[in-house]
């Protein structure tokens, strides 16, 4: 795809007698469009300045094609082919003062975007002319992307963009609020570089990184990029970048889950131990429940059938916890636990050991689901009922023994 | 202000939440649901008709004169444990159970046999049920005819779980005379 871009730049040539000016007074006097001038404007203030300067000036206005002015352009001065001064335009606006109207006059404008420019001409004793110059610009490309980790924008990851030999490292944006105040995350995970190269064949080689994900390399060639904002999803690396110090967690098991149609529901807070050995140990508390549903069954009439009741318990306990990772707790995927509960038996007054094994997956950096088989053996009080053929019938409870083995699934936050 | 919210909340959550607790003082036991006795006929052998009025007899305070085998019936409730039962005596309930047994002369039960439904009511002939020994129903023997007297009846069903009673009816009586 020929990517030739047109630029123009239009330089005035005034010569006109001042004595002095300066481009800022220019614009200001002017009051114009900062971004562009037209050439009609231009010549109102080279007719003010014609007024006020008593030497001959060399100036300009350098624009693109695009009528934009093309900021932080040099524009150097040859007299007779020798350096004579030179400045640095931020506005596209220049002047040189000049006094052998009979000299070969040479500009040159450069700029880190354009091609260079060079023009010569000869200066007449004419009040002003104005000349029309034709450039070849040089590729520029706005290279965008916006970095995933699953379907959430990254924010902070580092963007190194190796292009020749310039390397350039820059960071994926976070939220931040707007000039009306309003919390913005609409670039949230996003980057974006302006490459300048000449050759479009030109290779270029993006390396993201962030700790805890897995790096990510993509490379292209220039012409290649069609200028849409690259979508590039990362993936978390194998393990986190820190051992988890802090581990709160919600567990629930439904009936299918269990051997006795059990409900279960806990919640759990654990503290890692510390590095080397003892980060494989956890200590924490736990508090559980089982909802659970006792059928009894009690003879009526006669020649009846039995007839049973349905009753609906809540077994809570609670106490503390250990926990020892089998497979170590930096690992994102499958780190596998094993552990015991001393609890309380709310139900009986007495403590039990609640014996359980688990895994946990890593869903991002400190959110995780886990599967967790537990064991509890328990002695709890049950009521049953006698008939009574004259009213209703009555209670009495009988203490039972219950042994709950459930499968758990729980939601971990890790701090 | 927001606290007065919140209670108020609260209440309201509570209020629709909470159970209804049923009362029904005019029946046997007041904790259950209305079982209805309509008002219907029957003949002996000798196709001798008798009326029973029923929950209207109770409510008019009128006492009907039937025989001594006599053919109770009550609006059809179709649950699987109900009973009726006639006492020589007002029927005496305290604490969600009958305390007289000992006045039941005779008693019928889901089972001991099935009862017959017929237009939307539920009959058991006299002959069908059973008397009681020491409190006790007596299955082995067969039923006597009632002695003329003034008796008191009423019929009480369980759900299939057996615990509460669920429905009973008034306390009924008739007169029976020889």
């Amino acid at each position: 795809m020929n990517r030739t871009f047109n630029i123009f730049f239009y330089l005035f040539f005034i010569i006109i007698p001042v004595f002095s000016q300066s481009d800022e007074i220019w614009f200001n006097d002017f009051g114009g469009d900062e971004n562009y001038l037209l050439p009609q404007q231009v010549e109102q203030y080279i007719l003010k300045m014609k007024r006020e300067n008593e030497e001959t000036i060399v100036g300009g206005y350098v624009s693109s094609i695009y009528h934009e002015s093309v900021d932080s352009a040099r524009i150097i001065l040859l007299i007779n082919e020798s350096y004579v001064d030179s400045v640095y335009s931020n506005n596209g606006l220049f002047s040189f003062s000049v006094k052998d109207l009979s000299s070969r006059i040479a500009l040159k404008i450069s700029h880190p975007d354009f091609y260079d420019l060079d023009t010569a001409m000869i200066l007449t004793a004419s009040d002003y002319n104005i000349l029309q110059l034709v450039m070849n610009p040089k590729y520029k490309v706005s290279i965008r992307g916006r970095v995933f980790a699953g379907n959430i924008p990254l924010e902070g990851v580092s963007v190194r963009i190796r292009h020749l030999e310039n390397v350039i490292n820059i960071n994926t944006r976070g939220c931040y609020y707007d000039k009306e105040d309003y919390w913005n995350c609409l670039y949230q995970g996003m980057f974006r570089y302006n490459l300048i190269t000449v050759n479009p064949d030109d290779s270029i080689y993006l390396t993201l990184t962030k700790e805890g994900m897995k790096p990510f390399y993509r490379g292209m060639v220039v012409k290649e990029y069609t200028g849409e904002v690259m979508h590039m999803k990362m993936k978390y690396a194998e393990m986190l970048p820190i051992i988890p110090k802090y581990n709160l967690g919600l567990k629930i098991s439904f009936p299918v889950m269990s051997v006795s149609n059990d409900w279960f529901v806990g919640i759990s807070a654990y503290r890692n131990l510390g590095k080397g050995f003892w980060r494989r140990i956890n200590l924490g508390v736990e508090a559980d429940a089982y909802i659970t549903t006792i059928t009894v069954s009690h003879p009526t009439f006669i020649n009846l059938p039995q007839s049973s009741s349905d009753s609906t318990y809540i077994h809570p306990f609670t106490g503390p916890s250990l926990l020892l990772w089998i497979v170590p707790p930096e690992k994102r995927y499958f780190s596998t636990y094993t552990g015991s509960t001393v609890a309380y038996n709310f139900s009986k007054s007495g403590v039990i050991f609640q014996p359980f094994a688990g895994t946990r997956v890593f869903l991002d950096l400190n959110k995780a689901i886990n599967l967790e088989l537990r064991y509890t053996g328990y002695q709890a009080d049950v009521i049953h009922y006698v008939f009574n053929g004259y009213g209703d019938s009555s209670r009495h409870k009988e203490q039972e023994f219950f042994r709950k083995l459930s499968l758990n699934l729980g939601i971990q936050i890790v701090l | 202000m927001k606290f007065l919210r919140l209670i108020y909340c609260y209440l309201f959550f509570l209020i629709a939440c909470s159970e209804e607790i049923i009362t029904n003082p005019e029946l046997l036991f007041d904790n259950s649901l209305p079982l209805i006795v309509s008002s219907y006929e029957y003949s002996d052998i000798y196709n001798k008709t008798y009326f029973m009025g029923g929950d209207t007899s109770c409510l008019l305070n009128i006492t009907d004169t039937i025989n001594s085998i006599p053919v109770l019936a009550w609006d059809s409730i179709y649950l699987p444990i109900v009973t009726v039962a006639i006492f020589n005596s007002s029927i005496q309930v305290s604490g969600s159970t009958i305390r007289n047994i000992n006045n039941i002369v005779w008693q019928w039960h889901t089972g001991i046999t099935s009862s017959t439904y017929l237009n939307g009511m539920q009959y058991v002939d006299y002959k069908e049920g059973k008397k009681l020994n020491n409190n006790e129903i007596d299955y082995t023997s067969s039923v006597d005819s009632l002695p003329e007297g003034l008796y008191y009846w009423a019929v009480w069903g369980w759900s299939a779980s057996g615990v509460d009673i669920i429905y009973s009816s008034r306390e009924l009586n008739f007169y029976v005379k020889n």
